[in-house]
C-alpha cells in the first residue's frame, strides 16, 4: 500500500453534510416524539428537541439540495487504518485499565495508537509505548496520586 | 472607591502562594501544549481541562486562565518560528512572523509579540474591571424572555467565527443544541437521549465531548499527511528588539490594543477576527505597505496585541451575562458549571473573589508569560522539532487517563472516539466546530429561558417582543442573520477569512 501519498477521494460536501444533519434531525426527532409533549404554554420534555429537530432537518435539506448541482471536490481524507487506531485507542484504554492495570493498559493504547503512523518503526513504537508508561506513571500516579491500579486484577496474584 | 476596592479584592485571592503557584503553571503548560503544532487554544484548554477538577473553583479558573495565556502565546510562537499557526488568530501573526524569522529576526518577532501581548492585556484588564459591573447589573434585571433574545443573539452571532456556509454553521448550532439536551429533563426529571444509560443523566461529559471534537479530529487531521516529516524550526539569535523596531511597534501595538478590546467583547468576535482586523488597519496605515508579507514588525506586534486585548475582553460576556462569545469562553463555562458554579451575571456578587481574582490573575499571567516565556524560548523550540510520530499518542493518552479519571467511568472514553469521529466528518465536509459547541453549552439554558417565558406568557410568543430589550436584541440578531447571507458581505467575509 501506498503510504507516501495522502490519500483522496471525491465527495460532494454539502450534500455529504446535509444528508448528515438530516439524519441526526430524524434520529433526534424520532426519540424525542416518545417524551411528553405538553403545549406551548406547559412545554413537557420532548417539545423543545421536536421543534429544534423540524429546524435541523428542514436545514439539512436545504444545504443538500443547495448543493446537489455542485460538482464533486476531491478530499484529502486519513487513512482507514489509522481512523480506526486512532479512535480505537481511548476505547482500548478504557477496556484495558481495569483486567490489566495503569502501565499495561498505557503500552497497548501507545502501541496501538502509532500504528497509525505509517512509517514509524516497531523499535520506535516500542520505545514510545514504554517511555509514555513511565511518563505517565510519573505524573498520573505518582506527582498527581490519580487512584488507578497500576497492575489489574488480572495481573495480580 | 469601590473599583479599588474590588480589585483589592481580586489582588489578595489572586497573590496567594497556591493561586499564583497554579496561574504559572497553567502558564507553562499553557505554552508546552500551545506550542505543539497544529494544536490551537481550544483544543489546549480541552486537553487539560481536568487536571484543573481537583482545585476549588477560583483556582482552578485562574489556572485555566493561564493556559489560555499561555496557550495564546504558544500558538504565535509555533507560527512565528516555523509557519504552523495552531488556531485562525495566529494565522496572521505567521504572514509576517515566518519571513522575520527567515531573516534571522526570529528573536525580535518573538519580543514584540510578547511585549504587545503584555501591553495590550494590561489595558484590557482595566477595560473588564471598568466594564463588568455595569453590565452584570444590567442583566441581573433580564427576565427569561431577555435572557433567550441574549443567547439567540449570542449563537446567531458565533457564526461570524465560523469560515463557511452560514447555513451549515446554523445547522452546527442546532445539532449542538440538541446534543446539549442529553439528560434529565429540567422541569419532570425524566430522561432524555439516554439509552437507559445512568451516567448520560447529567448530560453528555462536556470534557469528554470538547476532547473528542477538538483534540481528536485535529489528530486525524495531522495524520492526513504522513506525520514523520521533521518541520523546519528557524532558531531565535538574540531575544531584544532593537529600539527602531520597538519605536515602529508602539503604534501598531497601542491601536491593537483598541481593536482588540472593543471585538473582543462582541459575541463571536473574540481572538480571531480582532487580529485580522489589525493586520488590516496596520497595512492601510503604514507608510510602506510593500513590506507587509515581507517581514514587517508592524504586521506582527498589531494583531498580536489585538488577539491578546480580544481574548482578555471576550471575558466579559462570559463572566456577566454567562453568555460565551467563543469556543474558549465556552470550555470556560463548562469548567465553571462542572465546578458547581452557575455562570451568569450573579457571579460577581455570590462569588467575589472568584470573580476579581480571575481578573487580577489575568494581568498577573500576562506577566509570567513575558518575564518566563520569553528566557525560555529555547526549550519551546527543542519542543517544536519533536516528530509528531512521539507527540500524538501521547496526546490521546493524556487526554484519556484525564477524562478517564474525572469520573473513573469508560463509556466517556467512548463519547471521546465517538465525537472525534463526528467532529472529524464534520470538519472535513467544511463545518466548523465552534458553532457546534457553543449550541451544545448553551442548550439547555436556551431551553429553560424559553419553556419559563412561555409559561409566564401562557404559550404567547409575542413576549419575546413585548419588553424593548428583548425585541432589540431579536432585531439585532434578524439583522446580523440578514447580513451575513447577503452576498455582498458574504464575498467580504470570505475575504477576510482567506487572507
Amino acid at each position: 500500500m501506498d503510504t507516501q501519498n495522502p490519500l483522496t477521494i471525491p465527495v460532494n460536501k454539502d450534500v455529504v453534510a446535509g444528508a448528515i444533519f438530516l439524519a441526526f434531525a430524524i434520529g433526534f426527532g424520532l426519540v424525542s416524539t416518545a417524551y411528553p409533549m405538553g403545549s406551548a404554554a406547559q412545554m413537557g420534555p420532548g417539545y423543545y428537541p421536536l421543534l429544534l429537530s423540524g429546524v435541523l432537518g428542514l436545514l439539512g435539506l436545504f444545504i443538500a439540495f443547495a448543493g446537489w448541482r455542485k460538482p464533486a471536490a476531491q478530499m484529502v481524507v486519513v487513512r482507514p487504518v489509522a481512523l480506526l487506531c486512532v479512535l480505537a485507542a481511548p476505547l482500548l484504554f478504557a477496556l484495558t485499565l481495569r483486567p490489566l492495570g495503569f502501565v499495561a493498559a498505557v503500552i497497548l493504547t501507545s502501541l496501538l495508537a502509532t500504528v497509525a503512523a505509517p512509517r514509524m518503526s516497531w523499535i520506535a513504537r516500542i520505545l514510545t509505548a514504554l517511555g509514555l508508561a513511565l511518563g505517565c506513571t510519573a505524573i498520573f500516579i505518582w506527582a498527581l496520586g490519580i487512584p488507578l491500579p497500576l497492575l489489574g486484577s488480572m495481573l495480580r496474584f | 472607591m469601590e473599583l479599588l476596592d474590588n480589585v483589592l479584592l481580586g489582588l489578595e485571592t489572586a497573590m496567594t502562594l497556591q493561586n499564583l503557584f497554579y496561574c504559572l503553571v497553567g502558564c507553562l503548560l499553557g505554552t508546552l501544549i500551545g506550542v505543539l503544532p497544529g494544536v490551537g487554544p481550544t483544543t489546549t484548554i480541552a486537553l487539560l481541562l481536568p487536571i484543573t477538577f481537583g482545585l476549588d473553583p477560583s483556582t482552578s479558573l485562574i489556572m485555566l486562565a493561564g493556559i489560555y495565556y499561555g496557550a495564546q502565546y504558544g500558538g504565535s510562537t509555533t507560527a512565528i518560528l516555523v509557519n504552523l499557526p495552531g488556531e485562525a488568530s495566529s494565522a496572521v501573526t505567521a504572514i509576517d512572523g515566518y519571513k522575520m524569522a527567515q531573516k534571522g529576526k526570529a528573536g525580535s518577532a518573538l519580543a514584540i509579540a510578547a511585549i504587545g501581548s503584555f501591553i495590550a492585556g494590561t489595558i484590557a484588564t482595566v477595560v473588564v474591571v471598568v466594564f463588568s459591573p455595569p453590565l452584570s447589573e444590567l442583566a441581573l434585571r433580564f427576565g427569561p424572555p431577555e435572557y433567550f433574545s441574549l443567547i439567540v443573539l449570542g449563537l446567531i452571532l458565533s457564526v461570524t467565527l465560523a469560515n463557511g456556509s452560514v447555513l451549515k454553521a446554523l445547522a452546527m448550532i442546532i445539532l449542538g443544541l440538541l446534543f446539549g439536551l442529553v439528560g434529565a429533563d429540567i422541569y419532570t426529571g425524566i430522561p432524555r437521549f439516554t439509552f437507559g444509560e445512568p451516567s448520560l443523566m447529567d448530560g453528555i461529559n462536556f470534557v469528554a465531548f470538547a476532547t473528542g471534537l477538538y483534540g481528536i479530529s485535529e489528530i486525524l487531521s495531522n495524520l492526513e499527511q504522513d506525520p514523520s516529516r521533521k518541520s523546519k524550526v528557524s532558531k531565535p539569535k538574540g531575544l531584544l528588539p532593537t529600539w527602531p523596531e520597538m519605536k515602529r511597534s508602539i503604534g501598531p501595538i497601542l491601536r491593537g490594543t483598541g481593536l482588540g478590546s472593543v471585538m473582543g467583547v462582541l459575541p463571536g468576535g473574540g481572538a480571531t477576527l480582532s487580529s485580522f482586523a489589525a493586520y488590516t488597519l496596520e497595512k492601510k496605515l503604514s507608510k510602506h505597505p510593500e513590506e507587509f508579507g515581507e517581514g514587517a514588525i508592524e504586521g506582527v506586534a498589531g494583531p498580536e496585541s489585538a488577539n491578546n486585548a480580544g481574548a482578555q475582553t471576550s471575558f466579559i460576556p462570559m463572566l456577566t451575562l454567562g453568555i460565551p462569545g467563543n469556543g474558549v469562553m465556552a470550555i470556560m463555562i463548562g469548567a465553571l458549571m462542572i465546578q458547581g458554579i452557575q455562570p451568569g451575571p450573579s457571579v460577581m456578587t455570590t462569588n467575589p473573589a472568584l470573580f476579581w481574582g480571575l481578573i487580577a490573575s489575568m494581568w498577573i499571567g500576562n506577566v509570567m508569560l513575558l518575564l518566563l516565556n520569553l528566557p525560555l524560548v529555547g526549550i519551546w523550540v527543542k519542543l517544536l522539532s519533536t516528530p509528531y510520530n512521539f507527540m500524538f499518542p501521547a496526546i490521546i493518552l493524556f487526554s484519556a487517563i484525564g477524562i478517564f479519571s474525572t469520573n473513573m467511568n469508560g463509556l466517556d472514553l467512548g463519547l471521546v472516539a465517538m465525537f472525534g469521529l463526528l467532529g472529524y466528518v464534520l470538519i472535513k465536509l467544511d463545518c466548523e466546530p465552534a458553532p457546534f459547541l457553543m449550541g451544545f453549552i448553551l442548550g439547555p439554558l436556551l431551553e429553560e429561558n424559553l419553556r419559563r417565558a412561555m409559561m409566564f406568557s401562557r404559550g404567547n410568543p409575542a413576549t419575546f417582543f413585548a419588553s424593548p430589550l428583548s425585541a432589540g436584541l431579536l432585531a439585532v440578531a434578524a439583522i446580523a442573520l440578514i447580513l451575513m447571507i447577503l452576498p455582498a458581505v458574504r464575498n467580504q467575509r470570505q475575504k477576510v477569512f482567506t487572507e
